[in-house]
């Protein structure tokens, strides 16, 4: 089997309905299998999926719990025969050559491949997401690996089966894609942009749904990166933004609450805003997480990076405050510095 | 002996007011039930005897009554008394010292500075603002066993209810008594801060609150003294509370009991309505997004009970002046006390002493406070600035210290635009330290160098509270300690320079006490008083006749501006059955200066009167008492 497409559902019956015809309609010279991981859905997913004519080159896995994005991916894996592993979530269509652009891809190169994504709708999120990642190269090349994501990539299987697959300690929203990223760049193998490897993503989630798994990766996914790959850690920019002295100075003027909201009913109201605005939102939702996981590693661990700084930052100016009280800066040697300062201001 | 008095009065108040609260909020060992008990039956105790001023019978008698009810309210409900007894002990006892040397060290600190307080709090009155218009209103009072009200007094409609507490502890012991229940207002207020924040934010972080309420270094120079801004603080800071806390539970109870003292706080001080109206405007907003499930009836009856516990004085005001907040927004009140000549010494005031409202200003203003005793009259020290910063960068998540955090604001914008007196910040001060205590706690628990920078921190601002506080009380000490009588006391007094409080250089406070000796050996209690003086404060106490305020510019009850001759001057004098007249005529305030005249001409009236009237002295009145600079006359 030259490739393995390897698809990850739970709770989306509906959208496989509309990805299911489009896997059926590959014009593929090529022979591949479809490998369905059901991640224990609620809904009718699994009567829909053993509705399924059964076929030789059809696999569908049910798990009885919810194992997390990366461990079904990896039992996916586990089940492929392809040498080359291709995957996809369960909310996506494909374009009729999707799967051929990606064996097309590894005939020629020893390299994993983040396929191209549109947005279903016309929404300001959408046409944000659609820019993002691999479209700010553009046409085919080397992506870092902070846009690797797996919604719509490719793997040489060896490749895969020697990173051991992805880490399912990231069992929450994100930071998997993240991480097994790294590690093939570790690894000194290149993650290329694949423009013809074109899906749609169908499901349109809320704004609210769509900050909340950034918050969650930025409470879980990314802290588990950054201790994973604390060499890497700066090349992500939130992450460096967030541990630098500009975050405090930046959530004093920038990401204090009242801005945030001003900001949330923005976005919320108007549907097309320029990028900065979805920018902003997500990394706020980014950046509550991180403060949210740190305050819980703070009161077992000590002070983490960003806190350390808050605090020097806060004890700094405590005892400048004092030194200039108790050292006499009080009484008429402030008066003049005040005057000095009210002249300036007029 | 009056010690032994406020003791008893300070147990039963919270005794009989636990016992009515139990009736209401089903929780009674909550510390804040005890506070709130002892404030509400305080504040009561001030209505109580507003209605006996109103009704002539501001004396012992009523005092007594009211305390043997005190009693008997206690006694219906002494199944409580359990309750008390071990929070007292919880509280009182062992659990104050921790485990933690640093914070074993800070709670010594604020013993002694307790201690030195309360000697402080058994001398005389010493304070000139007590002596000028809190007291000396009061003695007016008790003198006529009524609630006089003097037109020519620039505060004499104002609230009143600490002032009449204060008439209570003052009837049933003396003055001492009525100064010492403030003190005790002003030391629960701090244990409410230390107790308040231990049961909601843990022992580390109430010690830090604490600290940081009492090394605001105006609060020594009040803690003691018979002002009622403890009162009106304490008041306001467990309104604030208890609306927090309702807000973040939607628990009508405690909204209620919380419009319950804030309408008690209004009932202190005309700028006391800041508190009810803000945290009930907070409530509100909760309503509007949410927040809370509190109905529109339960806020509809809480502004009720705010409304009810504030209005007896605002009434009062309105009845006798036409504006129910006299002498303040006399523009939107027809005022009929307010004429040009009050309204040019508001303006005096306002040139004088307060420094202009601007947005510049503002942004400057938390250092001004920090740095500059001139700037706001007072200042708050260092501790605040600089812990302001760590409030941003440390997320404050508790919703109760939200809306302290909110309400303090607030509260801080309407200071700056309307009063701008340091002392004015006091309310708020209890909240803001709760604020304050849980990011240095959180800097705290960061390791050995943040705890070792914050107890040292932290120790500083106190030991330089504690020297400021020794530094005000010590001259008290002998009196208090009854080793000096009170004239010797009152003649040595000094005080800190107001016209250099940055310099904190020391004056005497009442260069004039022996001048006011030698007019006391003269007059009655009988007679009548005329002052032609700006240095008014000690007269006014210390002169046991009765005084009417005959200053052409600023308050009076003299019309100066119809004065044609000299015979005119007779006339209206023995209208007023004045007796003697005091003057210090070198002070060019009372004299319009011919700058003034040109600006504000109708002073022109008034000057041609007062000299008219300077001159009836000369040719009319034996000079009897002279001391360089008062003059004291005897109408022929």
């Amino acid at each position: 089997m030259e490739a393995s497409l390897v698809v990850i559902t739970r709770n989306q019956a509906n959208h496989l309905r509309e990805l299911i015809p489009t896997i059926a309609a590959q014009q593929s010279s090529s022979k591949f299998e479809t490998i369905i991981v059901n991640d224990c859905s609620t809904d009718d997913t699994q009567v829909l999926l053993d509705s399924l004519p059964q076929k030789e080159d059809l696999v569908i896995i049910h798990c009885g719990q919810n194992i997390g994005r990366a461990a079904a991916r990896n039992l996916g894996a586990d089940k492929a025969s392809g040498k080359v592993l291709i995957f996809i979530d369960g909310d996506l269509i494909l374009s009729e050559r999707f799967v051929q652009g990606h064996i097309n891809f590894h005939r020629s190169e020893f390299a994993a491949a983040v396929g191209r994504t549109l947005y279903r709708g016309d929404s300001g999120v959408n046409r944000y997401f659609e820019s993002r990642g691999g479209a700010k190269v553009g046409e085919a090349g080397t992506l870092p690996f902070r846009y690797f994501i797996s919604m719509n990539f490719s793997i040489p299987q060896s490749l895969f089966d020697k990173l051991n697959g992805f880490d399912t300690e990231f069992s929450s929203y994100g930071g998997e894609d993240l991480d097994l990223g790294c590690r093939i760049h570790k690894n000194g193998t290149a993650i290329c942009y694949l423009p013809s490897a074109l899906a749609t993503h169908i499901e349109e989630s809320s704004l609210a749904e769509i900050f909340g798994k950034r918050y969650q990766f930025g409470l879980h996914g990314l802290p588990l990166f950054v201790k994973k790959h604390p060499d890497l850690a700066q090349d992500i920019p939130v992450y460096r933004l967030y541990s630098s002295n500009t975050y405090r100075y930046l959530s004093i003027c920038l990401l204090n609450p009242i801005f945030a909201r001003i900001i949330k009913n923005l976005v919320l109201k108007i549907n097309k805003l320029p990028a900065v605005f979805y920018d902003y939102m997500i990394v706020k939702a980014i950046f509550d997480g991180l403060n949210d996981a740190n305050e819980k590693n703070v009161s077992t661990s000590g002070a983490s990076g960003p806190e350390r700084r808050a605090m020097m930052i806060s004890l700094t100016w405590l005892l400048l405050i004092n030194i200039l009280y108790l050292f006499g800066f009080a009484g008429e040697r402030y008066k003049t510095a005040l005057k000095v300062l009210e002249d300036i201001f007029h | 002996m009056f010690i032994l008095i406020t003791f008893l009065v300070t147990v039963l108040f919270i005794f009989s007011g636990v016992a009515i609260l139990s009736l209401i909020i089903k929780k009674d060992h909550q510390s804040i039930v005890i506070f709130g008990a002892w404030t509400l039956m305080a504040g009561i105790t001030g209505y109580i005897f507003m209605i006996a001023g109103l009704l002539n019978c501001l004396n012992t008698t009523t005092a007594v009554l009211w305390l043997i009810t005190l009693i008997i309210i206690s006694f219906t409900g002494r199944k409580c008394f359990g309750t008390i007894l071990e929070f007292a002990k919880m509280n009182f006892s062992k659990s104050i010292f921790s485990s933690e040397t640093g914070i074993n060290i800070i709670a010594m600190i604020i013993f002694v500075y307790l201690l030195i307080s309360f000697i402080g709090a058994l001398a005389p009155p010493a304070n000139l603002d007590v002596m000028n218009y809190h007291f000396a209103i009061l003695k007016q009072c008790l003198d006529s066993n009524s609630l006089v009200f003097n037109p020519t007094f620039f505060y004499g409609a104002t609230p009143f209810s600490a002032e009449m507490l204060s008439a209570f502890m003052t009837l049933l012991s003396d003055i001492r008594g009525g100064q010492l229940i403030q003190f005790v207002a002003g030391l629960l207020l701090v244990f409410s801060v230390y107790i308040i924040g231990r049961e909601s934010f843990g022992a580390r972080r109430a010690v830090l609150a604490t600290t940081v309420f009492i090394s605001t270094l105006f609060f020594p120079a009040i803690l003691s003294e018979a002002k009622n801004d403890q009162m009106l603080a304490l008041s306001s800071f467990l309104s604030l509370h208890l609306m927090a806390n309702a807000s973040n539970n939607s628990n009508s109870r405690s909204l209620l009991m919380g419009a319950a003292l804030g309408g008690l706080a209004a009932g202190m001080k005309t700028y006391g309505l800041a508190i009810p109206m803000i945290g009930l405007s907070l409530i509100l907003l909760g309503m509007v997004f949410h927040r809370n499930t509190i109905s529109s009836r339960s806020f509809a009856l809480s502004i009720l009970v705010a409304a009810l516990f504030a209005s007896p004085w605002y009434l009062r005001s309105w009845l006798l002046t036409g504006n129910p907040v006299h002498p303040f927004f006399t523009q939107l009140f027809s005022d009929r006390y307010w004429d040009s000549t009050l309204s040019f010494k508001f303006e005096l005031l306002r040139e004088w002493r307060y420094i202009d409202a601007n947005l510049i200003q503002f942004l400057l203003s938390p250092f001004r406070l920090t740095f500059d005793a001139d700037s706001y009259l007072a200042r708050l020290g260092p501790i605040y600035l600089s812990i302001l910063p760590a409030i941003f960068v440390f997320r404050v998540r508790n919703p109760i210290l939200r809306f302290h955090g909110i309400a303090a604001l607030i509260y801080f914008v309407l200071w700056f635009v309307i009063l701008r007196d340091a002392r004015y910040l006091l309310p708020i001060l209890p909240g803001v330290a709760l604020l304050f205590a849980e990011p240095m706690g959180q800097i705290y628990e960061k390791g050995k160098w943040p705890k070792i920078i914050i107890i040292l921190a932290i120790t500083i601002n106190l030991l330089m509270a504690l020297v400021i506080n020794f530094r005000i009380q010590y001259q008290k000490f002998p009196a208090a300690l009854g080793i000096i009588g009170e004239e010797e006391f009152y003649r040595n007094l000094k005080e800190v320079d107001r016209r250099k409080l940055s310099d904190g250089s020391y004056v005497i406070a009442i260069p004039e006490f022996d001048f006011l000796q030698k007019v006391n050996s003269m007059a009655r209690e009988s007679n009548n008083i005329g002052l032609f003086s700006y240095d008014e404060p000690f007269i006014y106490y210390s002169v046991n006749a009765k005084i009417y305020l005959l200053l052409p510019l600023w308050q009076n009850s003299f019309d100066f501006q119809s004065m044609v001759t000299e015979a005119d001057i007779g006339n209206q004098l023995d209208s007023m059955s004045i007796d003697y007249v005091i003057t210090d005529t070198g002070d060019d305030t009372i004299v319009p200066s011919n700058e003034l005249l040109a600006q504000f001409p109708e002073f022109g009236l008034s000057l041609r009167g007062a000299n008219i009237f300077l001159g009836y002295l000369h040719d009319k009145c034996d000079l009897v008492v002279f001391d360089g600079k008062y003059r004291c006359f005897k109408r022929r």
